[in-house]
């Protein structure tokens, strides 16, 4: 599913964060892959967003990367959640969480 | 596009040099495993997006917040967009009464080229600022910022006194309705202001890839668009003043929106050069230096930038994309700008001429543009000149005068330092005209100025003159069809005459220095 830029510009980091920290480090491609995979393609994380993210990312001390060889023995450029990218993921885990709790409840959805 | 291509292009335009590498190794990376991987097969631009979006939006990433910058950013698009408002309405005339069904209709399609322009200039800038706004800033930030322009940049363009102070005054002195009118105006520049950058804002928020594809689209043809612009603004000038008669009215009624980037441009150029020229006059430097420093800063940022980026085969940025846009086609038209350069019929010799220094006089305080503009740029370039012992002074005004000596050098700055001359501004300015001089055979006695008579041709300043004579001899036939009017006169006891002639109240004035003393003689 395809969702606008803006929607996605408040989640797009704490799902970054999420897949890095449930799969340990893993390189630009395999985000990707993962993040579709995980929300069971609900999410489909453009690679002209991703970059970006992750550099701003990177910036703001959530992540770092380091090139590494990957399991096909080519050299791929990985990243790494850091101490204060996963107390970020936690705040604004469960900031999100009361969101769609609080969507959830109006809604009064079933099937969530 | 190759991968490769798509990958260079991206790589060129990221303004990080470590960051073009590890993003091009990235990017590689990432095309090889999806190449290796995927099912379905997309192009680098799907997969990517627009290469300019992508490398805009990891120079974005990476920069660090300026929040100065952007409201700076911000006000300069406000400012532009009401400046360049205010001239567009100021010069467009609706006022269609009395005249003719085609000239009405020539009016109204100029309004209308007018409004389509301002609309696309301003609708561009609202855009770019509500992207820029929406990429690094909060709701609550980009509003704060949003109210900043609308208040600030009135208050910037029309002062204090004519925005929120015009307010309070008519409050004070005038009466209730007045007062009220004047804020209900400025009420809605500010609502005019607001909705200009608000519309953009609801577009970028329904549909954000659409608008971005449309701005990156924009964004590529901006340069583009201003060349094309100044070149046909520059040569409906150079048409327009060629073509100078009452006939070609309607022309001159077309020519108006199609100049009005250029004369925004002019301004900005305008106190640019200005302050460049204060420096130099500070540092004692000759007026030569300043026109050809002037010549090489302009070819340096207009020919040599641009053709360093290209040798490199690097992506140029927007602003030297923009720089060059203007001054290449500037560069290029310049040389074929005819000259209104008075034409007279000298029956006495003619010792020496003002010619090439006037032209080098406006291309130093007003480099580049002012051979474009020259019709308007008279008015602080009016010349007084008289003959004092060995040389001839002449004083200019609003700035230096100048000693020139007899053999036609010119001797700069003169003792006399810094004077503000200009006739009908400062009283007494000029010495009084000598006795015996008739124009078309009535005594000169004092120069006429014509600036607000209709019947004299716009903005004409002086006393026109068909034929100048003394003591009953012919001296000059002076041709009047752009111009052409006499404001001064200066007679030394040897017999040389300072003969200053003026093309029109906003154009240049000449200085010819003639020998008379055969006249005298007889």
């Amino acid at each position: 599913m395809q969702f606008s830029t803006v929607f996605m510009k408040g989640v797009a980091d704490i799902i970054v964060l999420r897949i890095l920290d449930k799969y340990g480090d893993s390189y630009g491609y395999q985000l990707i892959e993962r993040i579709a995979a995980e929300s069971k393609d609900v999410f489909a994380l453009q690679e002209g967003t991703l970059y970006p993210l992750l550099y701003k990312m990177e910036r703001d001390g959530l992540v770092t990367s380091k090139r590494k060889t990957a399991l096909n023995g080519k050299e791929r450029r990985y990243y790494h959640i850091t101490d204060v990218g996963t107390k970020h993921l936690a705040a604004r885990g469960k900031e999100f969480q009361g969101f769609v709790q609080g969507v959830h409840s109006v809604f009064d959805w079933s099937f969530v | 596009m190759k991968p490769d291509e798509y990958i260079d292009h991206v790589v060129t335009e990221i303004t990080d040099d470590a960051l073009q590498q590890r993003l091009r190794e990235e990017l590689t990376e990432h095309w090889e495993d999806y190449s290796e991987n995927a099912d379905m097969k997309k192009t680098p631009k799907e997969l990517f997006g627009d290469e300019t979006l992508l490398a805009r939006q990891v120079n974005a990433a990476i920069q660090p917040s300026t929040f100065a910058t952007d409201v700076a950013l911000s006000i300069a698009c406000g400012v532009g967009t009401m400046i360049f408002f205010v001239l567009l309405s100021g010069f467009l005339d609706l006022d269609l009464e009395n005249l003719s069904v085609a000239d009405r209709l020539l009016r109204i399609i100029s309004a209308g080229i007018g409004v389509v322009l301002w609309c696309g200039i301003a609708g561009f800038l609202s855009l770019a600022f509500q992207r820029r706004m929406m990429i690094r800033y909060g709701e609550s930030k980009r509003k704060m910022i949003l109210y900043a322009i609308a208040f600030l940049a009135p208050v910037l363009l029309l002062g204090f006194e004519e925005s929120l102070g015009g307010v309070f005054a008519a409050m004070q002195t005038e009466s209730f309705v007045a007062a009220m009118w004047k804020l209900c105006s400025l009420l809605a520049t500010l609502g005019i202001l607001y909705g200009l950058f608000a519309i953009p804002k609801r577009l970028l928020v329904r549909n954000m890839t659409r608008t971005d594809q449309m701005y990156v689209w924009l964004q590529n043809h901006v340069p583009l668009a201003i060349a094309v612009m100044v070149t046909a603004g520059a040569v409906m000038l150079i048409v327009d003043d060629v073509v100078t008669t009452v006939s070609a009215e309607g022309f001159q009624v077309l020519v108006i929106p199609f100049t009005m980037p250029l004369l925004l441009l002019y301004l900005f150029w305008g106190m640019v050069s200005l302050s460049i020229g204060a420096v130099l006059n500070l540092l004692g430097l000759s007026v030569m230096f300043g026109f050809w420093a002037s010549v090489m800063v302009a070819i340096f940022i207009g020919a040599l930038v641009p053709a360093s980026f290209l040798i490199r085969r690097k992506a140029m940025p927007l602003a030297v994309k923009i720089a060059a846009s203007v001054i290449l086609p500037l560069m290029i038209i310049i040389p074929a700008v005819p000259h209104d350069v008075p034409s007279i019929e000298w029956r006495v010799p003619l010792v020496w001429d003002w010619d090439q220094l006037e032209r080098t006089q406006l291309n130093v305080t007003y480099p580049w543009a002012a051979s474009l503009m020259r019709r308007n740029d008279g008015m602080s370039m009016g010349y007084a000149a008289y003959i004092s012992g060995e040389a001839l002074i002449v004083m200019q005004g609003g700035g230096a005068s100048y000693r020139v000596t007899r053999n036609g050098v010119p001797e700069i700055p003169s003792p006399d330092g810094s004077t503000s001359i200009f006739r009908g501004i400062i009283p007494d300015a000029y010495d009084p005209i000598p006795v015996g001089f008739t124009c078309d055979g009535k005594p000169l006695e004092e120069f006429i100025d014509t600036h607000m008579d209709t019947t004299a041709p716009l903005g004409m300043f002086g006393t026109g003159c068909d034929e100048l004579a003394y003591h009953g001899k012919v001296i000059a036939n002076i041709s009047r069809n752009h111009g052409g009017a006499l404001i001064d006169l200066d007679l030394a006891p040897d017999g040389l005459l300072a003969v200053s002639i003026n093309m029109g109240s906003y154009d240049p004035t000449y200085v010819y220095v003639i020998d008379i003393k055969d006249v005298i003689g007889e």
